[in-house]
């Protein structure tokens, strides 16, 4: 069981990592989106493993408050996507350079 | 100033703006008229008072201007302001027809303001200015009618003649205050001779305003005025200015230049009278007896007489006005019934007296006193010019000249007079009568009828044929009659006489002529050849200024310009090109190297900026990439320490 | 028995990642998404999370996947031979990658050496009961607060995609 914990330690980091490639790669916002998503599951993933010696459930709870979070998260950045696309007519992370110089 | 001067300088200036400004033109005569009116009849009360006063006031620090009105200046003032009186009058019939009299009723009361200006500056400075003044009103009213291009020109002509001989004025009069420090003429009673340049500078000034020797030839062009504008300006007063002047002069004149003065004054005498005999203009004949006239008077200042030279000048003034007027009304005349063609040829009139039978007993009378004829005022006045001039010829070795010319001109004189008087009254006429029922206007009849009465002999004296003056020869001034010569008086009648029946003889022909207008044109061809050409062109002297000095002049001038176009222009434009290849090297020496070193360290900057920039602002997700770089940074230097 | 499920499980997640990695289309990757989501809940459910794994399910697989296809809906346009948006700051992202990849796998090494502690006591017999019953007790303020801030972001979201394109954007 130890030895699964440290593979699913493993797991954790992999998708943390893939979460971060994502979110740097992709033009797409919704692609953004998706890899922030994942990071929060690695965080996740590693909560629910390590309270699996903890009979008081509090990794779990926070998992849940993670979850919770997640879908604020979530619910928030599509909005603001919403917005951007009406304000800029594309979702492309590129064209986002208003602000530049 | 005084409230005199006051008074004299400014009703008729007040006078010539209430003209300008009445409506309408009509009435305008009445300002001026009025204020001449007022002029006249003060200064003669002045007269009678012995006024005499001098007023020095301070101009700009350290030199002072004044005014003076002593006897001669009154005289004149009053002698202006008479017949400035009577030419108003005159012109309010002879300009009946004219758009713009108010115009030309300004004018003449803005030339009676310069002309008594002129007459009461004491100030040498302040004669030249209203002398420029006067000059500047001739040119106005010499081309009043300016439509037409000749007679612009005329006013143009007279105009640059009289700077030609200001110029030499305004140099003598500087020469006067700074050289000599004399500033007034009223300084020249008690001054000493002056040096011979000074002197002949100013007397070049007189002889341009008073038409002697070169400059003759501006008169005759001033006949394009209107008429009483010539009878005012052109004959009475202000080509006497410079006989005035003259006289103020004459005390201090250098004598060589008082011998070139008697000179010049006996010549132009002569040279007008021989050009009189063949005009057929005539307001030209008029113009040239004038401009014969004003050299006798000359002669009479170089002679050393100036007291006479003034009582011709006085007398002078008023028969000549009174000839042109009569002209004017015959002119008036000619418009009247239609012959506006030839409305000034001598050879188109004849018979005139039928017509205008009050106008010609006063130009007869007129006629009479310039022709020299005893019982008239030309004839007293002109034999004390001849007597000073036998006087004065003692002193030279061919002096006699002098009189001579005199006496021959006095001769011609009563020659051309007669010419005139029977081409133009007697004999029938030889135009063509457009229109009859002419009726002489009281205001063409009273001027001319006065003048002649003011040109007949017993204003000055009892005595028709003496030298012993009473009357109004003591007011004008005493000079010394000398008692011998007495053979001159029947000299000069006879010659008077003589001429007078040779013209009868000459012309009394043209009684009976009924000339058509070819036949006149074929003798005004005639006369244009051989020696009578001379006579008619006024000894080219006209001819010789305006188509070989001007021509020549301009000629010149063009010269000029080719050079100044081709060498000055072109050096300039030299140098210009020459700046301007300088300045392109500057340019690109600026451009490449001064903005090369500043670009670059722009540029330098620029691509740093760019370089720090793309750290953060290109891309929305470096600042992610950042902030987990630097996570992790943070993470292993805690793993290490 | 739980390790094949694990590996099996784990395989469906790699995989799932991969595929997102490599991917240029979103619908893809949201399907990806949820394939890797129910394979997560697996996961939970062998490390004895059975509670979480349900709530996973639910809210990622049914709810925020779902939302993510609605905002893909509303904001992708459809256009004839439009190439879907491409990769780029690939170098920084592989870096990245990279190191914390390895900081991650040098730091769980490192830990996996070191024996764990662990909690006396007996694993409940009830979780989902003992679950409750920490949320009404123990964690009530973080969930009072939780609850608000699940409905101020319902709230705010809504607003924003509603109301937004009449005052703020022309």
């Amino acid at each position: 069981m130890t030895e699964l914990m440290t593979y699913g330690a493993y797991l954790s980091a992999g998708l943390f990592c893939t979460g971060l490639l994502i979110a740097v790669i992709k033009q797409n916002a919704i692609f953004v989106l998706i890899g922030l998503e994942l990071i929060l599951n690695a965080a996740n993933l590693n909560l629910v493993i390590f309270s699996t010696n903890d009979p008081s459930l509090q990794g779990q709870i926070a998992g849940i408050f993670i979850v919770v979070v997640g879908a604020c998260e979530a619910a928030t950045a599509l909005a603001i996507l919403l917005l951007v696309y009406k304000q800029y007519n594309s979702s492309n992370v590129k064209d986002l350079n208003r602000l530049k110089y | 100033m005084s409230v005199q001067v006051i008074i004299l300088l400014v009703f008729p200036l007040l006078g010539a703006f209430v003209s300008f400004f009445t409506r309408p033109a009509k009435y305008s005569f009445i300002g001026t008229a009025l204020s001449m009116l007022v002029v006249a009849i003060y200064t003669v009360c002045l007269l009678g008072t012995d006024f005499q006063e001098r007023i020095d006031f301070e101009w700009i620090p350290s030199v002072n201007v004044g005014w003076h009105l002593d006897r001669l200046a009154l005289l004149l003032i009053a002698l202006v302001a008479t017949i400035s009186l009577l030419v108003h009058i005159f012109s309010i019939t002879y300009m009946e027809k004219d758009e713009a009299r108010h115009r030309y009723f300004a004018f003449l009361g803005f030339f009676c303001f310069s002309m008594i200006g002129l007459l009461v500056a004491d100030h040498l400075i302040l004669v030249f200015v209203f002398w420029e003044l006067v000059g500047f009103s001739s040119y106005l009213l010499i081309g009043f009618w300016w439509q037409q291009e000749e007679n612009a020109f005329a006013a143009r002509y007279a105009f640059i003649t009289n700077r030609i001989a200001d110029v030499a004025l305004f140099s003598g009069i500087l020469w006067m205050i700074q050289g000599i420090g004399i500033g007034s003429l009223s300084q020249l009673q008690s001054a000493s001779e002056l040096p011979l340049v000074v002197s002949l500078l100013l007397v070049i000034g007189a002889f341009g305003k008073s038409a002697q020797g070169p400059f003759f030839t501006w008169l005759p062009r001033a006949m394009a005025g209107p008429t009483p504008v010539s009878a005012l300006i052109h004959a009475a007063t202000m080509v006497a200015a410079g006989v005035y002047l003259l006289i103020r002069l004459s005390p201090v004149l250098a004598a060589d230049v008082q011998l070139i003065v008697a000179i010049i004054g006996g010549l132009t005498a002569l040279i007008a009278a021989i050009s009189a005999l063949t005009s057929y203009d005539i307001k030209g004949v008029l113009a040239y007896s004038t401009i014969s006239q004003l050299g006798y008077m000359v002669m009479g200042v170089g002679t050393g007489a100036p007291e006479a030279s003034f009582f011709h000048l006085w007398t002078h003034a008023f028969f000549k006005a009174g000839l042109f007027l009569s002209v004017g009304a015959v002119i008036h005349y000619m418009h009247y019934i239609g012959h506006h063609k030839l409305a000034q040829d001598m050879r188109a009139m004849g018979g005139i007296r039928k017509q205008l039978p009050i106008v010609f007993y006063g130009y007869t009378i007129c006629m009479l006193a310039l022709a020299g004829l005893p019982f008239f005022t030309g004839f007293l006045s002109k034999e004390a010019i001849i007597l000073q001039t036998i006087v004065w010829a003692q002193d030279y070795q061919i002096g006699f000249l002098l009189p001579f010319v005199a006496l021959l001109t006095a001769f011609l004189t009563a020659f051309y007079m007669f010419r005139q008087w029977l081409y133009v009254f007697f004999g029938q006429y030889r135009g063509e009568h457009l229109a009859y029922h002419f009726i002489e206007e009281a205001p063409l009849k009273i001027p001319v009828i006065l003048l002649a009465v003011g040109s007949i002999f017993f204003w000055y004296t009892w005595n028709p044929i003496g030298r012993d003056f009473a009357f109004l020869g003591y007011a004008i001034g005493e000079y010394p009659m000398n008692g011998a010569y007495g053979w001159l008086t029947p000299v000069s009648i006879l010659l008077a006489v003589g001429g007078a029946a040779f013209g009868y003889y000459r012309y009394h022909g043209l009684k009976d002529q009924k000339e058509s207008v070819e036949v006149i044109r074929d003798e005004f061809d005639r006369s244009r050849k051989g020696i009578l050409s001379l006579s008619f062109n006024a000894f080219f002297v006209d001819w010789f200024y305006t188509r070989v000095l001007s021509v020549a002049f301009i000629a010149f001038c063009k010269r000029l310009f080719i050079f100044d176009k081709k060498w000055i222009d072109g050096f300039i434009n030299a140098v210009g090109v020459f700046t301007v290849l300088v300045s392109k090297a500057a340019d690109l020496i600026d451009k490449i190297l001064v903005d090369g070193i500043v670009n670059l360290l722009a540029g330098l900057q620029v691509w740093i900026g760019n370089m720090i920039r793309l750290f953060h602002a290109s891309r929305v997700q470096l600042h992610f990439f950042w902030a987990v770089i630097l996570l992790v940074l943070v993470v292993i230097g805690f793993e290490i320490f | 028995m739980i390790e094949l499920f694990f590996f099996v499980f784990s395989g469906i997640i790699v995989a799932g990642l991969i595929g997102m990695i490599f991917t240029r289309k979103v619908v893809y990757a949201a399907f990806l998404l949820i394939v890797v989501m129910i394979a997560l809940a697996g996961i939970f459910v062998l490390f004895k999370a059975e509670y979480l794994a349900v709530v996973q399910l639910l809210v990622y697989a049914g709810g925020i996947v779902i939302l993510l296809a609605f905002g893909l809906m509303l904001t992708q346009q459809i256009k004839e031979g439009a190439t879907p948006a491409a990769h780029h700051l690939i170098f920084p992202g592989l870096l990245l990658f990279v190191t914390v990849a390895f900081t991650f796998a040098y730091t769980i090494h490192q830990g996996s050496e070191i024996p764990l502690s662990y909690n006396t006591g007996s694993w409940p017999d009830q979780p989902v009961k003992t679950i409750g019953m920490l949320f009404m007790t123990d964690y009530i303020v973080a969930f009072e607060l939780i609850a608000y801030l699940l409905l101020v972001v319902l709230v705010g979201a809504s607003y924003y995609a509603k109301y937004s394109s009449k005052s703020s954007v022309q």
